[in-house]
């Protein structure tokens, strides 16, 4: 096809499937024009990260090629990508701090004079590319004293000053300010004038239709479509990428709500970078209710989980469990009030990877009454309580001292809910519950958690798959970069376009409706 | 099989190596350097067994290991390197001979010393836990801060305070009868600190491993992000370590002098503390364990000092097979393939059964 | 006491601070270099131990006192590269093999001195050199100045010259950028290609050039022979000098000049029978207050910036 040839890039058929069984990209065909803004959008674990590391030669391909200008490539490695033109701003930015702008942009590459930094010729062409592009950045400043968008621009300058002409931003704007990420799309536009071709993986739909040519989607590691972005709606490019819905087959009986037992109001939690992270929100959660937060990630789930939690502090509002306001108070007071967390990162929060199974359902409770007497550990008591919970949750391993480390995914992910589930906790957290597990253990936690509901615990159900939230939730709020767009308390009456929709930003129910889910 | 084992295995695997090649190269330097090779050789591995009195410098020498490995293991399994326990060590001897020389009655007198060599340890030992919890300060070299510290608060009491200007040289006057730990076994110097320390094993093995404290100890240092969101009190659980494990090396301090010196010579920081990181190394912090590797230390010191009394090889060449043993059990990538290659196979059969 | 003042404000008195200082200032800037490249070297005391015994040893087999400098770092940085096979290439953990390298050095000299010389405590039957003293023309003359500044051992005027050398190799040099890059962001040094394991080696390799010359003037300069475990903890003091320096090379210098004085002080106290003991701990408990008072002073300056960052953000937001 004579389209193919004149692409700057084009990766074909590529197929990866990892080790561990798990097919990140099949048959995936990704063009790119020179001179363009062309969008990679998908959900995550649709494989856009994998696509990138295979072009970037940190991960080889099953099956595929990848063509540059023309020419057939193999990358061993991020040094000949970066070599061949191809310069990637990831999302978590690699900057020295306590050097300044110009060291950073030229580190690697320094330009020397007797053995010498010319520290001089580096403030010059950090300069003169910064003038170039209109990425305004004082050369001499150190990187702690930047703020986030004036980071990024560090990052683009350094990966224009090795030379790329194509440039990847990975979520550039999930960090950014309104103000930064128009004066951002302005710097985009002019690289693209000057021949400077811009991946740009995003989920905000907005932002792409504003600076972007052509797109490509990819749902479940595969690519489901490529066009221009002036032939395309939003609302197309959302059900592009969220697909059809999917059932799951989880069965329940209608709620029964009671009173909320977890309340949040006016709940503002800042990131490490000051930023309103969760800005303002409130919500309640009733006994023997699902309330499920349906939400692209990165829109202050994480945060919001966290300061529930009493894992960070949070800057202002009230987080009540069980009629307590948690303000202060430790992370073992609140789990005291009848609270439970599964949390979203199973092997830094969940488990202890090196301590055996039994070991791992007692974290929260060992030092009670009948777990240890005198400050011993029980542990006849501890064993035989961890072997009925190894048979209740269906926990695959050759016996309960076995270190968790060796068991599958989906086990340790039982292991975790195991112990959160049998504390008989009032209120119960489950964050991303079954991220990474096979569909069996995914399908015994949603079980597990409409089980929970059914005997009166207040369930918040944070996620990103959106069928899940779908099928187990009895109610529905969207979280939208840092606040609540939309509630829905009856989720039946959702769907997944309707919520992609709220999600993707394009909606935003009105303030009386989202009042609702507080329950005063 | 399980992971688990296949790791034990490996490691007591790497533990063997280290062993045997640091004693093959210190036979080879032995062999370059001696007119006797073998006169050294027999006396170094043989000479430590061949009397009743020489078998008991070993078990002597043992003791003081044995405690400070066990402090450093508590501390080590919440991955705290605290190198105050060399100043620790010295401090609590000192405070001990202190207590030794003022009159008491027979059996509260040495109780009293070591209770109080204890609490000394503990003091020293929580204080770079204390500077790391309060102000983020890096404990390696506050320790150290510390142990020239107490070097030279213990140079001027030893010098203005215990100083006996009739003994001729640095030291303390000497000790009450009444602080002298009891011979254990007749023919040697062997005393009742061996029974101590034996206990002490035992304690800090159920602490370690059946205790609430000592779960919480284990699952800070395994994973503290998993401690805090399990509800742990994280740096309490550090301070709560340094201070168990301080003490029991201040009781080593004390019960070292008691059972061994009738004056306090030290005039440097004595090696034990090191000595105890050694043991901890080797045993992998298990408290069951540390006996075993305080012994082989012992072991390896008298065979060299019989070595060099009955040849021409200095008994320093000890140091040798200590740095290697040290380097090489701490060594990750040593045999790691070996480990992958075995978790896996066993992961294969496992899949076909 | 009264003559203990009267001898510190006299030129002996700073001339010996002088001669105390070097050997701690050049551990320091050894330790300096791994520090900032994400090593926490606390082998540097061996090195220097093995580096004073070649030195020796060096010097009186070929009867040249450079051919005995050269032996002293090439024994300093063999030992440091033995450190990095363990470290680097075997992933042994650093602090301990930091300390089996301390352990092997301690007894290893004396067991080489002993095969060599069969005598345990010092070198003296080795008929090794002292490196020479410089006696600097014109400024000798000069009347106190030229006390102070003149005919000190070619080391000390070599450790000052490390300083400056230190500070244009962290600040201007490529290796410095890229040594402090390993050291801060190991991530980001792989993203633009830096061999993260190279770099550390080169650190290492310039901490054992550094503390071979530390040990180098130990044992043929400072004393004009080598004895057992004469390095005394100056490695130690190294590390607490470039903590206390704040980890830059002029800091440095002046914290290793603290110890130095100190040091000097306390010698004098010993000569007129006075406790030296709280002069000699003195620098050490500055260290640990040094310390504090840095964490304070960066708690709040954190705190200070993320507060105004979370302004500008907030502002940037409601603009919106």
């Amino acid at each position: 096809m004579v389209f193919e040839l004149t692409s700057i890039l084009a990766m074909q058929g590529i197929t990866k499937i990892y080790p561990n069984g798990l097919i990140a990209n099949r048959d995936v065909d990704f063009m790119v024009e020179k001179g363009e803004i062309h969008a990679l959008i998908g959900e995550n674990g649709a494989g856009k990260t994998t696509l990138m590391k295979i072009l970037f030669g940190a991960e080889q391909p099953e099956r595929g090629t990848v063509h540059l200008r023309g020419e057939p490539i193999n990358f061993s490695g991020p040094m000949e990508a970066i070599k061949a033109g191809i310069g990637m701003v990831y999302q978590h930015f690699m900057l020295v701090e306590s050097m300044t702008v110009a060291e950073n942009v030229v580190l690697g590459l320094e330009p020397c004079k007797w053995g010498l930094i010319n520290i001089e010729e580096a403030q010059r062409r950090t300069l003169e590319i910064s003038k170039q592009y209109n990425l305004n950045v004082d050369p001499k400043a150190r990187i702690m004293d930047l703020s986030i968008g004036q980071k990024q621009k560090v990052e683009i300058l350094k990966v224009l000053y090795r030379k790329a002409e194509i440039l990847i931003l990975d979520e550039p704007t999930a960090v950014l300010t309104p103000q930064e990420t128009r004066e951002l799309f302005v710097q985009l536009k002019e690289m693209k004038e000057k021949g400077i071709t811009v991946i740009f993986i995003s989920h905000k739909l907005k932002e792409i239709v504003e600076l972007c040519d052509r797109l490509t989607v990819l749902r479940r590691g595969e690519s489901v479509a490529r066009a221009s972005v002036a032939g395309i709606t939003e609302s197309e490019i959302s059900k592009l990428m969220l697909g059809q819905e999917v059932q799951l087959g989880v069965e329940k009986e209608s709620a029964k709500p009671g009173a909320p037992s977890l309340r949040v109001k006016n709940l503002i939690v800042r990131n490490d970078e000051g930023r309103n992270a969760v800005n303002d929100i409130s919500f309640g959660v009733r006994n023997g209710e699902i309330l499920g937060i349906a939400g692209v990630e990165g829109n202050g789930q994480t945060e919001l989980a966290m300061a529930i939690s009493g894992l960070t502090k949070y800057a202002a509002g009230i987080v009540e469990i069980a009629g307590k306001d948690i303000r202060g108070a430790s992370v073992r007071g609140i789990r005291e009030l009848g609270f439970s967390h599964i949390p979203e990162d199973r092997m830094t929060y969940g488990a202890c990877a090196f301590a055996g199974v039994y070991e791992n359902l007692i974290s929260d409770r060992y030092y009670k009454k009948g777990y240890s007497k005198y400050g011993l550990l029980q542990s006849n008591h501890i064993n035989s309580e961890g072997d009925e919970l190894i048979s209740g949750y269906y926990i695959k391993c050759r016996s309960g001292r076995e270190p968790v480390l060796s068991l599958s995914g989906g086990n340790i992910q039982k292991v975790v809910v195991a112990r959160e589930c049998s504390a008989v906790p009032g209120v119960l957290l489950a964050n991303q519950p079954t991220r990474g597990i096979d569909v069996m253990a995914a399908g015994f936690v949603r079980r597990k958690l409409i089980a929970m509901r059914d005997t009166g615990a207040a369930i918040l159900l944070i996620s990103a798959d959106i069928d899940e939230v779908l099928e187990v939730s009895d109610s529905i709020i969207v979280m939208q970069n840092g606040k609540i767009a939309a509630y829905f308390s009856d989720a039946t009456q959702a769907t997944a376009e309707i919520l992609g929709e709220y999600m993707l930003g394009l909606k935003t129910q009105t303030t009386e409706e989202i009042r609702r889910v507080f329950h005063e | 099989m399980n992971s688990r084992n296949i790791e034990n295995l490996v490691n007591i695997l790497k533990t063997l190596m280290a062993v045997v090649v640091s004693y093959a190269i210190a036979a080879v330097i032995i062999m370059l350097v001696s007119d006797m090779p073998q006169q050294a050789i027999s006396s170094f591995s043989m000479g430590p067994f061949s009397t009743l009195r020489r078998f008991g410098n070993v078990i002597e020498g043992m003791i003081p290991i044995i405690f400070t490995g066990i402090g450093v293991s508590i501390m080590l399994s919440i991955r705290f390197f605290n190198l105050a326990v060399s100043g620790a060590f010295y401090m609590s001897a000192i405070i001990a001979s202190a207590i030794a020389l003022i009159p008491m009655s027979v059996g509260l007198h040495p109780i009293v010393g070591i209770f109080l060599g204890g609490i000394t340890g503990a003091a020293i030992c929580v204080l770079p836990a204390l500077l790391k919890a309060k102000w983020g300060i890096n404990e390696v070299v506050s320790a150290l801060m510390f142990n020239f510290v107490a070097t030279f608060i213990g140079s001027y009491i030893l010098r203005f305070v215990l100083f006996d200007p009739m003994a001729g040289f640095m030291a303390s006057r000497v000790f009450q009868d009444t602080v002298r730990l009891p011979l254990l076994i007749q023919g040697t110097r062997v005393h009742v600190g061996l029974i101590l320390a034996g206990v002490v094993t035992v304690f800090a093995y159920i602490f370690l491993y059946h205790s609430k404290w000592g779960y919480s100890i284990r699952m800070t240092g395994m994973n503290k992000s998993f401690a805090i969101f399990s509800g742990i009190g994280v740096s309490w659980a550090t301070i709560f370590a340094t201070v168990i494990g301080g003490f029991i090396v201040g009781v080593g301090g004390a019960s070292e002098m008691y059972g061994m010196f009738t004056r306090f010579q030290w005039t440097d920081l004595p090696t034990t503390g090191f000595d105890g990181v050694m043991v901890a190394a080797m045993a992998r912090r298990n408290p069951a364990l540390i006996p075993i590797a305080a012994f082989f230390l012992s072991y390896i010191r008298v065979g060299a000092d019989i070595m060099a009394r009955s040849s021409d090889v200095a008994q320093e060449i000890v140091a040798v097979i200590q740095a290697i043993i040290i380097m090489m059990i701490g060594a990750e990538a040593l045999l790691a393939g070996l480990k992958k290659r075995a978790i896996l196979k066993n992961s294969a059969k496992e899949v076909n059964v | 006491m009264e003559a203990a003042i009267r001898t510190v404000f006299t030129m002996d008195f700073l001339v010996s601070s002088i001669r105390v200082t070097t050997p701690i200032l050049l551990c320091a800037l050894g330790v300096l270099v791994t520090n900032k490249a994400g090593i926490m070297n606390i082998g540097i005391e061996g090195m220097m131990l093995f580096a004073a015994l070649f030195g020796v040893i060096g010097s009186a087999f070929t009867q040249s006192a450079l051919v005995g400098l050269l032996c002293a770092i090439a024994a300093s940085v063999l030992a440091g590269w033995i450190f990095a096979f363990f470290t680097l290439r075997l992933r042994s953990d650093i602090l301990l093999t930091g300390l089996a390298l301390s352990i092997l050095a301690q007894g290893g000299t004396i067991f080489i001195l002993y095969v060599i010389t069969g005598d345990k405590s010092m070198s003296a039957s080795l008929n090794s050199l002292q490196l020479p003293f410089i006696t600097i023309p014109l400024i000798k003359d000069i009347p106190i100045l030229g006390a102070l500044l003149s005919g000190h051992n070619i080391i000390v005027y070599l450790s000052l010259i490390c300083v400056v050398a230190m500070h244009m190799l962290m600040n201007k040099m490529p290796l410095g950028l890229r040594i402090r890059c390993v050291g801060e962001n190991p991530a980001t040094a792989g993203s633009v290609g830096i061999d993260v394991n190279m770099i550390k080696l080169k650190a290492i390799t310039i901490s054992g050039v550094l503390a071979g010359l530390a040990g180098a003037y130990l044992s043929m300069g400072y004393l004009p022979w080598f004895t057992g475990g004469m390095t005394a903890g100056r490695g130690f003091m190294g590390i607490a000098a470039q903590n206390l320096g704040n980890v830059v090379p002029l800091g440095t210098l002046i914290a290793s000049f603290i110890f130095g004085m100190a040091e000097a002080l306390a010698n004098v106290f010993v000569l007129l029978h006075v406790p030296h003991e709280f002069v000699r701990m003195t620098p050490f408990v500055i260290t640990i207050a040094g310390l504090i008072v840095v964490s304070i002073h960066r708690t709040r300056k954190e705190r200070k910036r993320k507060l105004s960052l979370g302004k500008r953000q907030a502002a940037d937001g409601n603009a919106e």
